[in-house]
């Protein structure tokens, strides 16, 4: 029975309960107003910083200058700062090759090792899961010294191989978590089909469960390519000659000297924007993916 | 559901099965995992336990002359050469920020999610827009807040209209706080999951509370909260987990002014690479804090019972 048609043999309404339905509504588009009222406040609230770098990248030396600093440009527009993304290109290319083989690799390998866990019954499997979760617990600062330890025998410090040899193996317990949660929900149905059919293993992985997995794993590649595009802990420990550093730390260096370029803001907030630029494109491109995951990620397991 | 288990992995039971039979049935899901198996033993087995002898020695990246539990003396000891009172205080402001910011976030966070939730148009919009702050890189953030609340920033300039003035990031007292206001821009995330979450309450509940006259504020405490609260559950651990760890921070302000933003991530890295490759020492309290992680994590296991609602057969 569809809901409505409990409402359609209502009988006609009295004057006072017409007079009060129409009250409720007025209230209802006043808590409406205010409702938007807070909503635009609160965006224009966290898209300040924002709007304020891209706004200080467009000045000039006079405006920067100033005894009193200026929310937007006073005199001129000068698009010239942005010149210092050239400067930086070789450090933006370091990033990029980073985050091309972990936002590929990660959610490839991770997937691999959700798989079984999903969808198969092996021996062990309990037990693999377990340990698998408790990695979650280990905080980095327990692993951080030997694993550098390790690197440097292994003459992968100052090395840009060492941000991105880890995406071989694994992918994150968190990340598989995710993907076996995502594969649960999925029809058995698909497989035995496919198993009757006579396919393999590494059919119905690549076949059935890609496809159907695609958008997980989309998210996962997404979201480790804007967190490795902002990872700066990772290149501080492990790179040392400035060639080879990624953008992050780069543009940490640089500012963190200060000294001369530190009446550069302009400059400066100019090559901030310009590594803002591949987060924003890659969230928006894929936003379907992005907020869809963001919300498997929070629903607990 | 037993029966397409069953096909799907071929087998009959589990104990009565012989090596080979076992090999061959399961050869495949193992040859999935070896990444993973191998990477389990590379980066994390052997880096543990390397990490825990390391917290017994005096090792710097070269040899180590000493083995006993003197790292750990130090750590606890008061006296010459203690670190007692350093380590508390990076363990305490770490565990302040993380208690302030991230219940914060999720309030906040939470609070938005409810006046975005029903019969608004361009929720969408609003969510994404809300998103955006989260993934602009950290280091670029560092800069821009690091311009803004200078001495002669602009959020000087809005703080002289009212007569005041603040040193914000430089100054020891209004460092703290002015680092918890800028971890407000991380809401977005929390934003999303909280707007998935309350869709996932089944309408019916509001319609029966509706029919029994129940007020806004009734439905908010007796349905909206409760029913979310496997979420605020789980996501409450994984933040303060992460915020115990957070070295995010380093970027900005560093140790912050006379070292009152020594977050303990940011300690074990300077222990380690900050010059004196101090690896034992900085091993040493990194069990300390995967301790403290540990003990966390129970507690909120143990104790999640009274106060979480997980609904029918959880």
């Amino acid at each position: 029975m569809p809901k409505e048609n409990i409402y359609h043999n209502v009988p006609p309404l009295s004057q006072e309960a017409l007079f009060s339905r129409r009250k409720k509504l007025a209230k209802n588009v006043v808590l409406l107003a205010v409702k938007y009222i807070v909503m635009v406040a609160l965006a224009v609230f966290l898209l300040f910083p924002y709007v304020f770098m891209v706004s200080k990248s467009l000045m000039g030396m006079v405006d920067i200058n100033a005894a009193k600093p200026m929310l937007f440009p006073k005199s001129g527009v000068y698009f010239s700062n942005y010149k210092v993304f050239l400067d930086y290109w070789p450090y933006f290319r370091n990033s990029l090759v980073v985050v091309a083989i972990n936002g590929v690799f990660i959610p490839l390998t991770g997937f691999m090792a959700a798989y079984p866990f999903a969808r198969r019954e092996f021996k062990g499997k309990k037990i693999m899961f377990a340990v698998m979760m408790s990695t979650i617990m280990l905080p980095g600062a327990v692993v951080m010294v030997p694993t550098y330890v390790m690197f440097n025998a292994l003459g992968l410090v100052d090395n840009l191989a060492s941000q991105w040899v880890t995406a071989f193996f694994g992918g994150g317990a968190m990340n598989i978590f995710l993907m076996i949660q995502f594969m649960r929900a999925l029809p058995k149905d698909f497989d035995n089909a496919a198993l009757i059919d006579g396919a393999n293993m590494v059919q119905i992985f690549f076949k059935i469960m890609f496809p159907m997995c695609f958008n997980v794993m989309v998210f996962i590649g997404i979201s480790t390519i804007i967190g490795r595009w902002s990872d700066f802990q990772g290149p501080l420990i492990y790179l040392r000659t400035l060639s080879k550093m990624t953008i992050a730390v780069a543009f940490y260096k640089q500012f963190s000297a200060s000294g001369a370029s530190s009446n550069f803001t302009n400059v400066r907030m100019a090559m901030a924007v310009c590594m803002t630029v591949l987060p924003m494109i890659l969230f928006l491109a894929f936003q379907k993916q992005m907020i869809g995951g963001v919300k498997i990620g929070g629903i607990k397991g | 559901m037993r029966d397409s288990a069953n096909i799907s992995s071929g087998l009959v039971s589990h104990k009565k099965l012989g090596f080979k039979k076992w090999i061959k049935r399961d050869y495949g899901c193992y040859l999935f995992l070896l990444p993973i198996i191998s990477g389990f033993f590379i980066f994390t087995v052997y880096p543990v336990v390397s990490s825990l002898f390391y917290s017994f020695t005096d090792y710097n990246g070269i040899y180590f002359s000493h083995v006993g539990f003197f790292q750990y003396q130090k750590i606890f000891s008061l006296g010459y050469g203690g670190m007692l009172k350093d380590v508390a205080y990076s363990f305490g402001i770490t565990f302040l920020y993380a208690i302030i910011a991230v219940p914060l976030g999720m309030v906040l966070g939470y609070v938005v999610a409810l006046i975005c939730n029903r019969e608004v148009k361009g929720v969408r919009v609003f969510r994404l827009l809300y998103y955006m702050p989260t993934i602009i890189p950290g280091v670029a953030m560092a800069l821009l807040w690091a311009d803004v609340f200078s001495l002669n920033g602009i959020a000087n300039q809005f703080l002289d209209l009212f007569g005041l003035h603040s040193k914000f990031l430089e100054g020891e007292d209004s460092a703290f706080a002015t680092l918890l206001f800028t971890s407000l821009w991380g809401i977005g995330g929390s934003v999303i999951m909280w707007l998935a979450s309350l869709r996932n309450i089944p309408p019916e509940m509001y319609e029966a509370a509706d029919l029994d006259g129940a007020r806004y504020f009734t439905k908010l405490f007796k349905i909206t909260v409760p029913m979310s609260t496997p979420m605020i559950f789980y996501n409450l651990i994984n933040a303060i987990i992460g915020a115990l760890q957070s070295f995010d921070t380093y970027a900005m302000v560093g140790r912050g002014p006379n070292d009152c933003l020594y977050f303990i991530a940011v300690r074990i890295y300077e222990t380690a690479f900050g010059g004196g490759n101090q690896y034992g020492l900085a091993s040493a309290l990194g069990w300390l804090l995967f301790a403290v992680i540990a003990i966390l994590t129970m507690i909120m296991f143990f104790t999640n019972k009274s106060w979480v609602n997980y609904g029918d057969g959880e």
